[in-house]
């Protein structure tokens, strides 16, 4: 063994070794990302062919009665597919082709999903229980995440909205297709489509309840039902404590009895 | 602000590529001693302990108050097995201002048995001082150093002292434990030391050593008359030693049978002073010594040992802020989202929700380098313990206190050291 020089061989192995790991972790990183992506594309084709099938009953029921037609299932697991999507993009891009291509799948579908949902409303003269959300994936948007906090906490408290989320930034045909559809410029993002108008920039929870006819119709009858049963349960307690009011004499009545009898 | 996280982790991707080279250069070097190891110690038998010609030995003990510890040193090295009439303890006091002198006298009026123990005081002046002051009364062939907050393996003397039958090695480093680990912080500590036994002996074989420890390293005495006495060095004299005698070209091996003992750290402050003090120790001394990294001519030590080891200093720092920025950063938009979002949505748990999806696992690039290094040097860690204890334990608590809890500790120390070194900060080595 030199001591002084080193050993340029010793460098070299462990060089070798170095880069064997290094490329064995990402490897190993790189098939678990592919297990990801076929997981997402037989999401994908079970959702289209849901899609297809809740088209289809849409199509067939709606020549004969409008509520049937309301009964629909809603479009399963996207929410599932979109929350795969943002881990995925998170992992490695927006820009990778499998991602983007899912992406544009998922675009589609949501599409599909959302021009059922406004032909039934258009159709059957019901409020629009639907909003579009635009974000961006490019610049750098901390409304659009907050935008995204407030429509999940409103999907969870109000089961009947749909909410469809679309990448303004993305380079897809039928993404441009919508922008020109509502007129939408990308300047103040997050922009939220309700009842076919645009509304750009950060909107709260109260705010879009105040905005969307449906919600604020919805509000308006849970509040009065809320009314309802404060009504009731103030006439209940009333009558509680005209009860309780009652029994007493009741009771002491019977002492009375009982005292007499003594 | 997560494209910034992303941004800020290239430059990880690159140092961790050279961490994980170096850990696995050091394990090669390490494994390829084997063979040499074998041969070297055949040669070393004419040095046995029993045989008339072993050399004659003479260790200091510097001590600044050390009244706790200072009996039970000197006992340790007096228990030595190493012929007694060859082996020589100098305590030299630096002037304390407990009972430590008055200790160690009474010890020896007590003792008139131990001939071979001595005792001095001097007006403070620094451990250096202490050193050089021990070196001016021996003639010796060999000294060494033991401070007073350690203790010798009853082998130790013999088995450092055995390695000088290499004529090129002018200096012996032990193989450090700590002394009776009680809580949490000694037992991370325990693995630490064990872990320094794997690498001090990784880094003799490759001639890297770059410090020779207070705890027992023992020299020639002719080296001192070569390349002159202790310097105060940023109280950091054993470091500036190990590189001045690299500096010269001269051979440090390494036992890993020579065992000793010291006391460590009970609380986090003690440590971090410890630590600071060390690292300070370093830094200042490798920029003194500045000429030698990255120079060919140093070998092993100048070409890859000091600047890896300058480098860890700085990525641990990173790492270390890196992380807890991501952390902070996740929680603070954990707070925002149960806000936008009216608060927690509690999900019932149950089994039936419990599906396999390869989503489970992340599939980021980082994540499985941070896989590898971690196994990697999991590996270096077990070869210390090995080394240290004579037994692997992969499920022992002490080892995963350490893997879970260094990580956190460390950069403390080592930013506080960066910037009281940036900031031109002193401090004492007591």
């Amino acid at each position: 063994m030199n001591e002084t020089n080193f050993d340029w061989k010793k460098y070299a192995i462990a060089f070798f070794i170095t880069t064997f790991v290094f490329i064995a972790a990402l490897w190993t990183s790189n098939q678990i990302y592919g297990k990801q992506i076929e997981e997402m594309k037989t999401i994908i084709n079970q959702i289209s062919l849901n899609t297809s099938a809740s088209e289809v009953q849409y199509n067939l029921l709606l020549e004969t009665s409008c509520e049937r037609a309301v009964d629909i299932d809603p479009i399963r697991d996207l929410d599932k597919f979109a929350s795969m999507l943002s881990q995925a993009e998170s992992q490695r891009g927006s820009d990778t082709e499998d991602v983007l291509e899912l992406k544009k799948q998922y675009t589609l579908l949501q599409i599909k999903d959302f021009l059922l949902t406004k032909r039934l409303a258009d159709r059957c003269k019901s409020d629009a229980n639907y909003i579009l959300y635009f974000y961006s994936s490019e610049k750098s948007c901390e409304e659009c995440k907050k935008q995204g906090w407030v429509l999940t906490d409103l999907r969870s408290a109000y089961p009947e909205l749909r909410i469809y989320a679309f990448d303004y930034d993305m380079d897809f045909q039928p993404i441009k297709t919508l922008q020109t559809m509502y007129k939408l410029t990308g300047n103040a993002l997050p922009i939220l489509v309700i009842d076919g108008k645009p509304v750009y920039g950060f909107k709260t929870r109260e705010e879009i309840e105040q905005i969307m006819p449906l919600l604020k119709n919805i509000k308006k009858q849970q509040e009065e039902e809320a009314k309802k049963a404060a009504l009731e349960a103030l006439k209940a307690e009333q009558q509680q404590k005209k009860d309780g009011a009652a029994k007493p004499a009741a009771s002491g009545t019977d002492t009375t009895t009982k005292t007499s009898s003594n | 602000m997560k494209e910034i996280f992303a941004y800020l982790n290239i430059p990880v991707y690159v140092v961790m590529f050279l961490v994980l080279y170096y850990q696995v250069f050091l394990l090669i070097s390490f494994f390829d001693s084997f063979s040499h190891r074998k041969r070297a110690e055949e040669t070393l038998k004419q040095y046995d302990r029993d045989s008339k010609d072993a050399p004659t030995v003479t260790i200091f003990v510097p001590c600044y108050n050390e009244e706790e510890t200072i009996i039970p040193t000197i006992e340790s090295l007096l228990r030595s097995n190493y012929p007694k009439d060859k082996l020589d303890v100098l305590v030299v006091d630096d002037g304390s201002k407990d009972s430590t002198y008055a200790l160690v006298e009474k010890y020896i009026e007590e003792h008139p048995e131990h001939t071979n123990l001595r005792v001095v005081t001097k007006p403070n002046g620094g451990k250096h001082s202490a050193l050089n002051l021990g070196l001016s009364m021996t003639d010796s062939e060999i000294v060494g150093c033991l401070d007073a907050d350690s203790f010798a393996d009853q082998e130790a003397i013999a088995e450092l002292v055995k390695l000088f039958a290499d004529p090129k090695v002018v200096a012996v480093t032990p193989s450090m434990k700590v002394w009776n680990p009680r809580n949490m912080l000694q037992q991370i500590q325990k693995v630490e030391y064990d872990v320094g036994i794997f690498l001090r002996a990784a880094l003799s074989f490759i001639n890297g050593i770059y410090v020779t420890p207070g705890p027992l390293s023992v020299f020639r005495k002719s080296l001192f008359d070569e390349i002159g006495g202790y310097k105060k060095a940023h109280n950091a004299e054993d470091l500036e030693m190990a590189l001045r005698i690299q500096y010269n070209g001269k051979k440090i091996a390494n036992s890993t049978k020579a065992f000793v003992y010291t006391v460590t750290p009970d609380n986090i402050p003690a440590l971090i002073k410890q630590r600071v003090r060390w690292s300070q120790g370093f830094l200042r001394n490798s920029y003194d010594y500045r000429s030698m990294v990255f120079n060919p001519k140093k070998g092993n030590l100048g070409i890859i040992v000091l600047p890896m080891s300058i480098l860890m200093v700085f990525f641990s720092i990173y790492a270390f802020f890196l992380m807890v920025g991501t952390i902070l950063w996740s929680l603070a938009e954990k707070i925002m989202q149960v806000y936008f979002s009216g608060g927690f949505h509690f999900v019932p748990f149950s089994f039936s929700n419990i599906k396999w999806t390869w989503f489970a696992i992340s599939a980021s690039w980082i994540v499985f380098i941070m896989y590898a290094a971690t196994a990697v040097s999991l590996a270096v860690t077990l070869l210390g313990r090995k080394m240290s204890n004579g037994k692997f334990n992969i499920f022992s608590k002490d080892l995963w206190l350490f893997t879970l809890a260094y990580g956190f500790i460390a950069p403390l120390w080592l930013t506080k050291t960066v910037f009281e070194v940036v900031t031109k900060k002193q401090n004492k080595w007591k």
